[in-house]
């Protein structure tokens, strides 16, 4: 048999294709038209874009401003170009190269091929440089090799997103570095809408003042970098420098991109996620809080409880929902909170309810509504060992409850910490309607965990969207939950009286929790009449990916 | 790398190429018909003939009832299964496997054995390592045991027995756990 490198490369190409095919929904006829249609808008717009950006750079007259604005314009595809690749490998989208060094075909030619297929998570950024091409070309007074000018930065980025790619998957396979990458993101993710919402309040502080003034001496760099020299060689102003400068910065990213992609090709993410051999003694302050349901609770309850801490804390998805819940969380209430006007005056009042009540919506995901997806294995020996399946459920319940107290303690001192206004008439009911929400939430999630079961990797710090029925229905719940708790500050705003808040509150804990006791002993019965396909659910899909 | 084990391997053909087996290495967003079809077109086939392979060994593996399910959905002896056929699509003279029939069932295990030992017979050699001494006994001419990191025996099947009723779970025993004390727990 003739090994042809275009024939293998044909091959790599097309099982990357049917890799990003594959990724969305297809058992569904309407979904698939419906993802279609949503693709085909989403280039026809970024087409729009490219159309009148040529159209704009045809009719230009000042060439200096048009270079400003072409710099500033690459310079965001090129961070748009970066950033998406980071997002698809943390997702998990495109074909892993590393899976192909078994085939014959050299690395030299690999690397090639994985910098060639970063132009499918770029496509955006193509089409707006196909515009700003066009656009050069249309103008007479522009020479024919302006619009050479874009080669080398596509060049440049494609071998850049290939080494950042390999280089962020192995940071990712490292055990809780990869949860701080994640983190930060989701953090920067936030950075923009704080600052629009917070407006001049934010500008104003002397940490981005600061900020502010080292990126302004830092203008002077601003011509030696890849996008300037593109904007001028494109604009029509090819001189050695520039001519240099690209190729200097095209030459250094594939020379980082090859380096990354053979680190990555020899890189062995089971040994770099495994704990060292020499692993250091646990931490008394955890043992003693793994240990605390030992003293409220008789066994086997408490060892559950206890197994269901230690889970939760290694599993990197809990992590990472945890550390979002008080630090994301507040980071989006906080523009309100700066932004003290009269309308916002309930926000501003109960923000540490506010946050609270995020920080349950995101733990319901791994702690409250598929309570059996991280322990699938678990659950099989729930119901074939002399354990009550009630004990387990409540296990897991009060599991989740330490923990939601704890994220409420956390963003407690987190705000006392930034002085942020807080008092004890404001945490105790954050408190108070946290744990009543948790339990509305837990009576629904206990079912929904037997009825709709799905097993999760918690090794995964991202998982896949649950379905869109799935999302709608567990934010009716949410949102009754929520709805239930404003009643108590219905009261209070009705009768005027703080006493009327918590005798609503009152009220609400015994209707609360008649419901949990309710849904409880249904859920035990589900789980047993229906163990077969509730074992067999929990034994799909991921169940395998740990293989 | 497990620091016992035995590894074997039968057949003995010349300009052998490897294979991808490990399951590590299966594209878990591609279904069992396309994956085949790439390996066998990264393999020099030609697209028609490689998705014609393809089909006749899923179909072979009983995996063509499965089309439109990704690997990632399949279970370990489904991910088996489709791993051999993919491997078996370019007709290589070299297998390299870890642990072929763990979690196949009996009759997917038998089927691939006797695949194997046809593929062998036609001049293919294959190098598997186990920790399932039967099956090694059964299928292998030639037995290398791995202790401790190190090469303990590299012999063959006859040579090591030398006669005598032993198996090759004694010999394992008797050379890599001989050292071995069995500490008594006095609950048990």
């Amino acid at each position: 048999m003739a090994l042809s490198l275009f024939d293998q490369a044909r091959a790599i190409v097309w099982a990357q294709w049917r890799t990003i095919f594959n990724h969305y929904p297809r058992a569904n006829k309407w979904s698939s038209g419906l993802t279609i249609a949503l693709t085909l808008v989403w280039y026809a717009g970024w087409a729009a874009g490219a159309l009148a950006l040529a159209a704009k750079l045809s009719t230009l007259s000042d060439l200096n401003t048009g270079r400003v604005y072409l710099a500033y314009g690459l310079l965001l595809g090129f961070f748009y170009w970066q950033v998406v690749p980071l997002m698809l490998a943390t997702a998990g989208i495109g074909l892993e190269m590393k899976k192909l060094v078994v085939y014959p075909i050299p690395h030299s030619q690999l690397f090639l091929l994985d910098a060639i297929l970063r132009v499918s998570t770029g496509i955006e950024v193509l089409i707006m440089i196909g515009g700003a091409s066009a656009g050069v070309m249309l103008t007479r007074r522009r020479p024919w090799w302006s619009v050479l000018g874009f080669v080398p930065f596509v060049v440049f980025n494609l071998a850049l997103a290939a080494g950042v790619r390999e280089l962020l998957t192995r940071i990712m396979a490292r055990r809780f570095l990869r949860e701080i990458v994640m983190f930060c993101l989701v953090l920067i993710g936030a950075l923009p809408q704080f600052i629009v919402m917070a407006g001049d309040r934010v500008e104003n502080l002397p940490t981005l003042k600061a900020m502010a003034a080292v990126i302004k001496s830092l203008d002077v760099l601003t011509g030696f970098l890849p996008w300037t020299a593109t904007a001028q060689w494109a604009m029509g102003h090819l001189t050695v420098r520039v001519a240099l400068l690209s190729l200097l910065w095209t030459i250094a990213a594939w020379i980082f991109g090859r380096w990354q992609f053979e680190r990555g090709l020899r890189f062995d993410a089971a040994a770099a996620a495994a704990p060292a051999e020499q692993a250091a003694p646990p931490a008394r302050w955890s043992e003693a809080l793994f240990a605390l349901p030992s003293r409220i609770f008789p066994d086997p309850l408490a060892a559950m409880i206890e197994k269901e801490y230690r889970s939760l804390v290694r599993a990197p998805r809990f992590r990472l929902v945890f550390f979002m819940g008080f630090s994301f969380g507040l980071l989006l209430w906080l523009p309100m909170l700066l932004n003290a006007k009269s309308s916002m005056g309930f926000f501003h009042d109960n923000y540490l309810t506010f946050v609270a009540a995020y920080a349950l919506l995101l733990l319901g995901d791994v702690c409250l509504w598929n309570i059996f997806g991280f322990d699938r294995s678990a659950a099989q020996a729930y119901l074939v060992t002399p354990i009550k399946l009630r004990s387990a459920f409540l296990a897991k319940n009060l599991a989740a409850l330490t923990f939601v107290l704890l994220e409420v303690s956390i963003v407690a001192v987190v705000c006392l910490l930034f002085r942020l206004p807080l008092s004890v008439s404001k945490i105790l009911p954050a408190y108070l309607i946290s744990t009543l929400m948790t339990f509305t939430l837990m009576s629904a999630g206990n079912l929904t965990s037997v009825y709709y079961p799905q097993p999760v990797n918690p090794q995964k710090s991202l998982r896949n969207r649950p379905s869109a029925k799935t999302q709608g229905l567990l934010m009716v719940i949410f949102l009754v939950a929520a709805g239930m708790s404003g009643l108590a500050y219905l009261a209070e705003y009705a009768f005027e009286n703080r006493l009327a808040f918590y005798g609503v509150l009152g009220v609400l804990a015994i209707v609360v929790a008649i419901g949990y006791r309710i849904s409880l002993d249904s859920a035990v019965e589900a789980a047993i009449s229906r163990r077969e396909a509730f074992i067999s659910a929990l034994s799909q899909n991921e169940a395998v990916i740990t293989a | 790398m497990p620091s016992q084990v035995a590894v074997a391997w039968a057949g003995g053909a010349q300009g052998a190429q490897l294979l991808p087996h490990a399951l590590t290495l299966l594209f878990d967003q591609l279904t069992g018909q396309e994956f085949c079809e790439f390996v066998g077109r990264m393999y020099g086939l030609a697209r028609p003939v490689a998705r014609e392979r393809a089909l006749e060994l899923l179909a072979l593996f009983e995996l063509d009832n499965q089309q439109r399910k990704l690997i990632g959905e399949y279970s370990k002896g489904m991910r088996k299964r489709v791993a051999m056929a993919a491997a078996l699509i370019h007709r290589p003279e070299l297998f390299l496997m870890d642990e072929p029939f763990e979690g196949v069932d009996a009759v997917g295990a038998r089927l691939m054995k006797d695949i194997l030992l046809e593929q062998v017979a036609h001049g293919a050699t294959i190098f598997l390592t186990s920790h399932v001494l039967e099956v090694v006994e059964r299928l292998c001419d030639r037995v290398a045991i791995i202790h401790d990191g190190r090469l303990a025996v590299d012999d063959s099947m006859e040579h090591l027995r030398s006669g005598s009723s032993e198996t090759l779970e004694d010999i394992f025993v008797r050379i890599v756990g001989g050292g071995r004390t069995r500490e008594s727990l006095e609950w048990l």
